[in-house]
């Protein structure tokens, strides 16, 4: 349920900074994952991301395990076509099929904490930034507010189209009819009465924001405008501190810009 | 000095005014109505005949955003063809029965300053429209929740701050407690009176004619695109009560129901016309009742049958870790009506999808027809249990109404030979006759309740559960539903009747139906037993959001008053029969 909302409501450093430094800090990360080579330094970094989400974010270490499952799944597969396609240096486990070799294993950890890195960042953010915060930070940033909102309307009703549709299956469900077998069957099924529903909400939605004169002005008030915060200005320097010198000792290491 | 005279200019005024959705098709045909300030207008007509549309006019949603209109229609002094619906909206505040569709934003706050933030409004004053409003719901508290979080009472408080935060003169309420239980509807109303005494112009569709006869000053009946009844509540209902229910399916207030009736079957005259309980009580205090006379109705909750469903020590949790159900043990009898009651989010609906097997017990055990539900796919448990939900649309697998009857009885694998008779027997109960090449989306919303009955009953099933069957339905409708279930549902040479299972907040239906009552509190059974007992226990009652329809309030109030009316009368037949007269 309301898997389109994954903001954490609680009280934490990330919690009470801006969403737009926020957003540039994920954006920092996502560089530097991609310039850094080093499966040391990429664990590392990975671990200094989930250490921020704990301490700064306030964030119960229980949603990072619960993600790793699914990363896991994901790094897996990753990891075993990099050991697939990387064959080259010393066998390290000699596996019938599928050798571990050492760049193999370089190859598959490389990709695995670069994945874990970028989704690790991107979950904090999630988990930290109210949707609201968010569309009012875009929409500082020049969105145009009718775009901005078009967005938070969609959150809000992804929860509600999520729950219409379980509510369709179930409908359908005892009509007596065994599980769709084809997708076209399927598609006839479900979309439909699914479809009809969305129209007749977003019909309604439209009324609503008609008779609450949105979109009446060029601009409207905001009563919680967006302001930039220093802690996050803080968190975005101390970032890219770190990205130049993990940068710098990469480059050391002689690891930089990896091929793919 | 005559009334003309003093009547202030009116606030709306239609003048020849016609309006629709397609041209071919005007569903308003050149009225004339003018309404004045502060007038509480209590505004009918069957389902189509226009209510909500004319709402729709009102802030220029019609003709600006769909549909057409001709003739005149100023409000406020604002001649609306001329304006905007972004003007119009700081004059008329529109609240329609779906509340999730009129909550835009995330978060309460949001949502009740999102109006005045439109309106370009300084922030303190946003600010402070929306502390005023929400304050003034009772709803303070709700401020910075998800509005998704919230339950349907909570919901519909906050849309209406909402459009009170916008400070409109004028409110258009479509239906607004049509999803709410009996309490949060009673809510509704008190705001209403508030408003009123604050000088708003109000105007509202309903059903609920109990509650809102003694609110408003006026009532207005629309009917084939026109105004064709107009004046005080007493003197429509009064002058036309009957014409109101026969002709054109309306409901009207349980006192002149009775007054109708005994004027008919008695004789007897009460005056002044009495249109809600308490005129009733007063007028009937006088009047001799036989102790003797029997329940017209032969419902009793005394012969029970074998248990057809049971439920042991069922608890149920979401995913999310919320408990819907808490150790509820019910069983559900062979050839009973049974109705389950209780607020919005009680457990009701999780409770009654146990028993089809679309939700599987977390801890405890369901069994349906000797099978425990937990190793027995739902398709199975439909052959003997049938699921009507609440949106008709939800359930059609098919393109046309014969389809979709027909479509029933093909999952069950029945002969193609026995399938025809069947699917025209039961249209034909049904009333779905004529309309066999409809596609079910086109029905109007009395023919898809009926359709959707149908695709069940025609099944056969041993039990009928049916979620809130009367949403959204007029009087007409409701009745023809009922009698067409009954009907399809009847005993016959084998079986006794099938069990009819009501989910529903409408007491009314529950007074007329139901033979034994179930009612839920934060997913506990709170209550199980007749009717009567759950009536007469007023804590329960405010416990679970309950109120007592206006018929079994007449008799507790005229007992109370020392009035001799039997306790066992639990229908306006009933009452009717007891008056000696």
């Amino acid at each position: 349920m309301q898997f389109a909302i994954q903001y954490l409501r609680r009280d934490s450093v990330l919690h009470r900074m801006d969403a737009m430094t926020k957003l540039i800090w994920v954006f920092v990360i996502g560089v530097y994952a991609f310039v850094l080579g080093s499966p040391l330094l990429l664990g590392g970094s990975v671990l200094l991301v989930i250490l921020t989400g704990l301490v700064l974010g306030n964030i119960p270490f229980v949603f990072f395990r619960r993600v790793s499952v699914y990363l896991g799944f994901l790094g897996l597969a990753v990891g075993i076509g990099q050991l697939a396609i990387r064959q080259g240096g010393a066998v390290l486990v000699p596996l019938p099929l599928l050798p571990v070799t050492e760049q193999g294993l370089e190859w598959a950890l490389r990709f695995a904490f670069r994945i874990m890195l970028i989704s690790f960042a991107s979950m904090v953010f999630v988990w930290t930034t109210d949707p609201r915060k968010l569309v009012l930070g875009l929409i500082h940033l020049g969105v145009p507010y009718r775009i901005g909102y078009g967005l938070f309307v969609a959150l809000r009703f992804m929860p509600l189209l999520e729950n219409e549709a379980e509510v369709i299956r179930q409908a359908i469900a005892v009509r007596g009819v065994a599980e769709v077998s084809g997708r076209r069957e399927a598609l006839r099924r479900y979309v439909m009465p699914l479809l009809v529903a969305a129209i007749r909400r977003s019909e309604d939605v439209a009324i609503t924001m008609d008779s609450r004169a949105f979109g009446a002005y060029s601009d409207r008030t905001y009563v919680d405008a967006f302001r930039w915060t220093a802690s996050g200005i803080a968190l975005v320097v101390v970032y890219l501190a770190i990205a130049a010198l993990l940068i710098f000792v990469g480059a050391q290491m002689g690891g930089l810009f990896t091929r793919i | 000095m005559t009334e003309a005279l003093v009547r202030p200019d009116p606030i709306i005024r239609f003048e020849h005014f016609s309006c629709g959705y397609v041209r071919s098709a005007p569903i308003l045909r050149a009225i004339d109505l003018a309404i004045s300030p502060g007038e509480f207008v209590l505004l009918v007509g069957q389902s189509g005949s226009g209510t909500s549309t004319l709402g729709l006019c009102l802030n220029g949603i019609i003709p600006f955003v769909q549909g057409w209109t001709e003739g005149s229609l100023s409000v406020a002094g604002i001649n609306v063809a001329d304006s905007r619906v972004a003007e119009l909206a700081t004059h008329v505040g529109l609240i329609f029965q779906d509340v999730d569709g009129q909550l835009t934003n995330l978060y309460a706050r949001d949502e009740v300053m999102f109006g005045p933030e439109n309106l370009r409004l300084p922030p303190a004053e946003v600010e402070r429209r929306a502390r005023g409003a929400l304050g003034f719901v009772g709803a303070a508290d709700s401020a910075d929740r998800f509005v998704f979080e919230l339950s349907g009472g909570q919901k519909q408080k906050v849309v209406i701050a909402a459009v009170l935060a916008m400070e409109p003169e004028i409110l258009f309420l479509d239906e607004p407690t049509a999803n709410l239980d009996p309490r949060s509807s009673s809510d509704i109303f008190r705001f209403l009176s508030q408003l009123k005494r604050q000088g708003k112009t109000l105007i509202i569709t309903e059903y609920k004619m109990d509650e809102l006869v003694s609110l408003a000053d006026r009532m207005i009946v629309l009917a084939d695109g026109g105004v064709v009844r107009d004046g005080s509540p007493r003197e429509v209902i009064g002058r036309h009560g009957q014409e109101l229910q026969d002709r054109w399916g309306l409901w009207i207030p349980q006192a002149a129901e009775l007054e109708l009736m005994l004027r008919q079957q008695k004789g007897l005259h009460a005056e002044p016309f009495p249109v809600h309980s308490a005129e009733a009580v007063r007028l009937y205090r006088g009047y001799g009742f036989d102790k003797l006379i029997e329940p017209s109705s032969g419902r009793s909750s005394s012969t029970e049958g074998d248990a057809l469903i049971r439920a042991d020590d069922v608890t149920y949790r979401y995913s999310d870790g919320t408990t819907a159900l808490a150790d509820v043990s019910i069983e559900v009898r062979a050839g009973e009506i049974l109705a389950i009651v209780g607020p919005n989010g009680s457990g009701k609906t999780t409770l009654s999808k146990h028993f089809v097997g679309l939700l599987k017990p977390t801890r405890g055990n369901v069994v349906v027809f000797g099978k425990d539900t937990s190793s027995t796919s739902t398709r199975e448990l439909t052959r003997r249990v049938g699921y009507v939900f609440q949106y008709p649309e939800h359930q059609f697998v098919k393109d046309s109404v014969e389809g979709e009857v027909r479509f029933s009885l093909q999952a069950l694998g029945v002969e193609e030979s026995e399938i025809t008779p069947r699917v025209q027997e039961v249209l034909g109960i049904f009333d779905l006759e004529g309309l066999e090449k409809r596609h079910p989306y086109s029905l109007s919303s009395g023919e898809k309740r009926r359709l959707s009955v149908a695709t069940m009953v025609i099944m056969r099933p041993r039990v009928l559960l049916m979620d809130e069957p009367t949403f959204a339905q007029d009087r007409r409708n409701t009745e023809r539903m009922m009698e067409a279930v009954l009907k399809a549902t009847a005993a016959d040479a084998e079986n006794l009747r099938s069990t009819i299972v009501l989910i529903t907040h409408d007491m009314k239906l529950v007074a007329d139906y139901a033979t034994r009552v179930v009612a839920m509190h934060e997913g506990r059974v709170v209550f199980d037993g007749p009717l009567r007992r759950l009536f007469a226990d007023r804590d329960l009652l405010v416990k679970v959001n309950l109120e007592e329809p206006a018929l079994f309030q007449i008799v507790r109030e005229l007992r109370e008053a020392g009035s001799q009316v039997p306790s066992h009368v639990a229908s306006a037949a009933d009452f009717v029969a007891a008056v000696d007269a």
